[in-house]
Formats: C-alpha cells, sequence, structure tokens
C-alpha cells in the first residue's frame, strides 16, 4: 500500500544542485512555512514577511553556494530572511521601544542565539509530525484547531459522537507525543518516512 | 566560515529530548538551563510546549473552541499557535518568488510541466490544486483529505490594509491668513513678496513666507491683527519689535501693528515659538486665553497650547520667563502663587483639564533638562517622537495633515521613538507607522481610521 517515496535528503539535494525545479518547489513547501512565521516574528508585517521571504528563495535559486547538506542550505535561508528583517527594522524612522532588543541580538553575535530560529524550527518540526500521524487523528486536530470546529461539530460530519471524537483527539495528540519521542531528528521527515516503510 | 545555525540546532536537540521526556546528560542539561535562563521568552516557551505535549487530556475536560464550556487545556498554545504558523499565503509568495526570476511576472510553462513535486503528498487528492481552498466553508463540506492540501498550502492571511494612491495627502506647508483691523482677511499662501497691505501708517510686507511690519513707531495709533494658521499650514512672522514668531499648524497670534507704552502684548493659541528682541523697560507678555500668560524680557521660548493635549506647556532655550496662571491684565508685575520663573531648560506645564477652575487650584509643574530637538522639531521640519504615545502621534497628524482621526476600537497602548521629515506625504507617514505595528484604513474626506 506504501506511496513510491520519490525522494529522500540526498535526492532532493542532488536535484536542487542540479537546478531541478522540482526540487526547488519541494523546498520551498518544506520551509516557506516555517520561514514566513521566522520573519514575522521579527518584523510583524505580514506583506514585507512575504516580500523577504521571496526574496531568500530567490537568493537560494540564484546562489553559487554549494551546499554540503539540507541543513546548511536551510541555514542559508534563516540567514538571509534575519537579515533582511534586521535590515528593515533598521531603516524605519520610528520604531517601537520593544523592539530595540532585536538589533542588540544582531550586534552580539557571541553570545546570544537565535532564539526565533530555535522557535520556528522546533514548531515546524512538530507540526511535521502532525502531518503524518494517521488520517483520522489528523483531521481531528485540524478541524479542531486550524477549522476552531467544536466537538458536535466535528461529530455530525463524521456521523460519529462527540466521546468518540474527544477519544480521536486524544489518541492523537498521543501519537504525536510518541513520534516526537520516536523520531531521531532530522532534516525531513521523508527521510523517516522511509524508513517507516521499510518496516513494512 | 559559513555563518550556520550549528548551536542553535543543538539547543532544539536537547530541548526535544527533554520535551518527550528523554534524560539529558549532566553537560547536556546545563547546556540546555544555560539556554533557558539567557533569555524570559525561553523558558516561557518550553514550558508552553511542555504543557501542550505532556499536559492532560482526559476525557470530558477538555476545552477547544471557544464556544465549548469546560476547563482549558495545557495543550492550547502550540496548536493555537499551528493557525498562526500557517497563517500565510504560500502560493503568493512562491509567485513573488518566481516573479524575482522572470520580471515578466509568469511561470514558465516548462515549470508547470515538471512539478511533479519531489515531496509526495500522502492522500490520493493531489489533483485538487491551489484556490479551491479559499474558504473555510468550503473545507467543511469536503472530506478530511482534501484538508491535507488545504494544509500544505496554508491559509491565505487576512488582507492587508493599504492606502489607495488617490487618498494619499500631501504635507503641511507656509501658509496663514491675516486678518486686519478693519476685519479683511487675507491670506498670504498664495501671494508673491511685497507688500501686501498697509494699515494706520504701517506697511504690511511679506516677504519669502514670513511677514514684516514696517514703518511702526510709537506715534501710530495702535491696530490689531491677527494671523491663523489653518490645519495643514505653518508661518512665520516678525513683529513691529524686530521678535520672531513661528506658528505651527492649527494656531493663532493676534498682536499690535505697533508696540506702545511699557509693554508688549500678544494673544497666542496653538503653538508658538518665540524669539523676543530684549528690550529692558517693555516686557513682552503672551496671554493664552484666560489660562495663562507668560512674561518675558528677552527670550527664547515655546508655547504649546493646544487646548487637546494634555496640559499647555511653555518651554525655555535661553533667557528667563514668568508664567503665571490666569490673566493679568492689570499689569501686575510680582510673583503670585500661581507663578513661577523658569530657567533655560525648563518647562512650566499646566494641566489642561484644570483650565476654567479657578486660579487658586491650578498648579504648575515644572519639567527640568527638557528636551530641546522634541520640543522645537515641528519648527525644524520634523515629527519627533521620542517617547510619545499613539494619541499625541495621531493629534500632530491631524494637525499637519488636517484629517480626522478616528479610533476603532479604543487608543492602542504604544510608545514610540524616532523622528519623520514633516515633509513626507501622508501614505509615507502611515508607512512608516505601520512598521511599528499601527494600521490604519484612510478614507474619503480626510478620515483616517486607527485600526486595533
Amino acid at each position: 500500500m506504501s506511496e513510491t517515496i520519490l525522494y529522500n535528503e540526498e535526492e532532493l539535494l542532488r536535484g536542487f544542485s542540479a537546478k531541478e525545479e522540482a526540487a526547488f518547489r519541494s523546498i520551498f513547501e518544506l520551509l516557506a512555512a516555517p520561514l514566513h512565521y521566522f520573519a514575522r516574528r521579527l518584523i510583524a508585517d505580514s506583506t514585507d514577511a512575504e516580500d523577504i521571504v521571496s526574496i531568500a528563495f530567490h537568493k537560494l535559486w540564484e546562489t553559487t553556494n554549494k551546499f554540503e547538506s539540507l541543513k546548511s542550505l536551510r541555514s542559508y535561508l534563516y540567514i538571509t530572511v534575519r537579515r533582511q528583517c534586521i535590515d528593515r527594522l533598521r531603516h524605519q524612522a520610528v520604531v517601537q521601544k520593544a523592539r530595540r532588543d532585536l538589533f542588540a541580538t544582531q550586534d552580539h553575535q557571541t553570545e546570544s542565539l537565535d532564539n526565533e530560529y530555535i522557535q520556528a524550527e522546533l514548531l515546524r518540526l512538530i507540526y511535521e509530525e502532525i502531518k503524518m500521524l494517521p488520517e483520522k487523528y489528523r483531521t481531528i486536530l485540524e478541524w479542531t484547531y486550524l477549522l476552531d470546529l467544536t466537538t458536535a461539530e466535528m461529530a455530525v460530519r463524521l456521523g460519529s459522537t462527540e466521546n468518540h471524537i474527544r477519544a480521536d483527539r486524544s489518541r492523537g495528540l498521543q501519537l504525536l507525543r510518541k513520534a516526537l519521542h520516536n523520531r531521531a531528528l532530522v532534516f525531513t521527515p521523508l527521510g523517516i518516512f522511509l524508513l517507516e516503510t521499510l518496516k513494512g | 566560515m559559513e555563518p550556520n545555525y550549528s548551536q542553535e540546532d543543538e539547543i532544539i536537540r536537547l530541548l526535544k529530548k527533554h520535551l518527550t521526556k528523554v534524560p539529558l546528560t549532566a553537560t547536556e542539561q546545563l547546556r540546555l538551563q544555560h539556554w533557558l535562563d539567557s533569555h524570559p521568552g525561553n523558558q516561557a516557551f518550553a514550558d508552553s510546549l511542555d504543557r501542550s505535549l505532556n499536559g492532560q487530556d482526559k476525557m470530558g475536560q477538555e476545552r477547544i473552541a471557544e464556544r465549548e464550556k469546560p476547563v482549558k487545556l495545557p495543550t492550547e498554545w502550540l496548536l493555537k499557535e499551528w493557525k498562526n504558523y500557517l497563517q500565510f499565503d504560500q502560493e503568493g509568495i512562491w509567485n513573488k518568488t518566481l516573479q524575482h526570476r522572470s520580471p515578466e511576472g509568469l511561470p514558465s510553462s516548462k515549470m508547470e510541466e515538471n512539478i511533479t513535486p519531489y515531496l509526495e503528498a500522502r492522500s490520493k487528492t493531489r489533483a485538487l490544486s491551489g484556490k479551491y481552498w479559499a474558504a473555510a466553508a468550503v473545507l467543511l463540506i469536503i472530506a478530511g483529505a482534501g484538508l491535507i492540501h488545504y494544509f500544505r498550502t496554508g491559509i491565505p492571511a487576512p488582507e492587508m490594509v493599504t492606502v489607495a494612491k488617490s487618498l494619499d495627502l500631501a504635507p503641511g506647508r507656509d501658509g496663514a491668513i491675516l486678518t486686519l483691523a478693519d476685519g479683511r482677511e487675507i491670506v498670504l499662501d498664495s501671494l508673491g513678496n511685497g507688500e501686501i497691505a498697509h494699515e494706520g501708517g504701517t506697511s504690511i510686507i511679506l516677504k519669502n513666507g514670513g511677514l514684516l511690519y514696517e514703518g511702526a513707531s510709537l506715534n501710530n495709533a495702535s491696530a490689531f491683527n491677527s494671523i491663523r494658521t489653518p490645519k495643514g499650514r505653518q508661518f512665520q512672522l516678525l513683529l513691529p519689535d524686530g521678535s520672531k514668531v513661528w506658528l505651527n499648524a492649527a494656531s493663532s497670534l493676534r498682536y499690535p501693528t505697533s508696540f506702545q507704552k511699557d509693554e508688549r502684548k500678544v494673544e497666542v493659541s496653538g503653538e508658538a515659538y518665540f524669539e523676543i528682541s530684549p528690550m529692558a523697560n517693555m516686557p513682552f507678555i503672551v496671554k493664552v486665553g484666560e489660562k495663562a500668560q507668560v512674561t518675558v524680557l528677552g527670550t527664547d521660548f515655546n508655547i504649546n497650547s493646544y487646548t487637546d493635549e494634555r496640559a499647555f506647556s511653555t518651554s525655555l532655550f535661553s533667557g528667563s520667563v514668568l508664567v503665571s496662571v490666569g490673566s493679568d491684565d492689570a499689569g501686575k508685575k510680582r510673583p503670585l502663587n500661581g507663578s513661577v520663573v523658569l530657567k533655560p531648560g525648563q518647562q512650566a506645564q499646566i494641566a489642561n483639564e484644570l483650565a476654567g477652575a479657578p486660579p487658586a487650584e491650578v498648579t504648575i509643574k515644572v519639567n527640568q533638562n527638557i528636551d530641546e530637538e522634541k520640543v522645537l522639531a515641528w519648527k525644524n521640519g520634523l515629527f519627533n517622537f521620542e517617547g510619545a504615545d499613539l494619541g499625541e502621534v495621531m493629534r500632530q497628524l491631524e494637525r499637519w495633515y488636517d484629517i480626522k482621526v478616528v479610533y476603532q476600537k479604543g487608543i492602542p497602548d504604544i510608545y514610540f521613538e524616532g523622528k519623520i521629515g514633516r515633509d513626507l506625504s501622508l501614505a509615507s507617514v502611515l508607512e512608516i507607522l505601520e512598521g511599528a505595528e499601527v494600521h490604519f484604513r484612510l478614507e474619503e474626506r480626510r478620515r483616517l481610521v486607527v485600526l486595533p
């Protein structure tokens, strides 16, 4: 029943290095969300964040850098986005006082880490895991948190009872925890998906 | 060496271990604790995730959508943030990315063919594409599988409000309306340099955006003129004694065409900056309605008496002034209870809400070390918003751009810092303020709505 796995991490990197559009598109689909989230944490304006992310991907396409791993490619994207955000903030004549701490982090590279990156990436990993849950549980989580449906509404749509819905949601969260626990921390969940399928 | 995120990735690895209850080595614990302590947000973030992933979620105790009643669950943050995380227009960004590559704006057809992405969708509904998923309402009808695609393409962001070019407003400029003693009104905006009026032996000359009075002497009968700047205008004039006055928008000055006897008296409203020529036996008195008066010997000071600001302020830059509460037409010169002598760098403030109360109850507050640059920014062609709250910023914009500001949902509690030129169009200024997370809608008839 398993789908054909079209790529793993190496394939994706190789495809990208060979300037294959499809590989670029896949990288985009993996990282556009967390990069946009990351940019918005820094600069708040959604349209600007969109511009910044699109510029970063454009730069990725055009760069002559050779990436050793998807990990370094990902770093490149985050660093590019961050630099643009800080630039935009610097150029603003009027900033909110609360934002000034960002300049501090930028200028004292040594001690402080990029906390926005840590948050964006951790969330990316967790949300990717949710995507990987079995359909029944994933659906309930999506309907609950992305569409704000109540258990009553979901019960109606799925022809089930509220108790069943709640049980399934609990189970879904349990599976999520288990999944996070079990998975090794690699860049692409599909690398893991490959393993899963091999296990049968 | 190429900059990278290896340190951050290490923290992520440790956090993940911690969140999934995998034991950490002593070194790892130290490293993680150090990061948690390094910034207040870090511990909070870790705690939210911890509660989200490991919190109780027994059946019957969950509260999910706002509409349900039972107890609120710790899972909330992580999963609520999910929506925020997906709140972006993936296809929009993709299109922008392609546009950078080929400014003609269209993805090449070659691209479309190859768009069998490497990422295989896990569902069988891959065929359904983009625009279908715009409204959440549509999604409810479609079975769970359809959501996978929606999930992958993200939830389009709410519309960003922008200012249409046709509604943009030009900044204020020089100009004023002069009212002569006989009541004639002359608009000074578009007049050329030269004599514009003649009154009782005095020539009134317009020169380079300022007004001069020539021929004024003690012999001439005293007549009163007034200069008024409506919203969107500022003006500078030279009084008969050589004193200079700058008027900000929505302000006025009433003054005699020649100074008589032993005092020089003018009346002001709004905001004005004065550079008064020293005349030892003729103190210069600025009256602000019935509220206050400022007595000067020879000095540079700024008066801000806009009634919609919190307080009446007089700021002194050189010389010395006496600020008195109330109106002192009898010409007494000794300081009263409600008076204060200012030194340079000081500012006297009389709260506006107390205006109208009998003078004995009104107090004058003296501020030290005022920011001269901030007080006189207007005269120097700038807005200086250091430490200003949103209300103050909006009132300044109202006067300079001649708009009416309306708050959709109360005044957001935001403080600013920074300066902007007063010569920018309104849209440019709003764009800058949008960067500080304030949102607007500019409507017809010069109405600006501040969104929550």
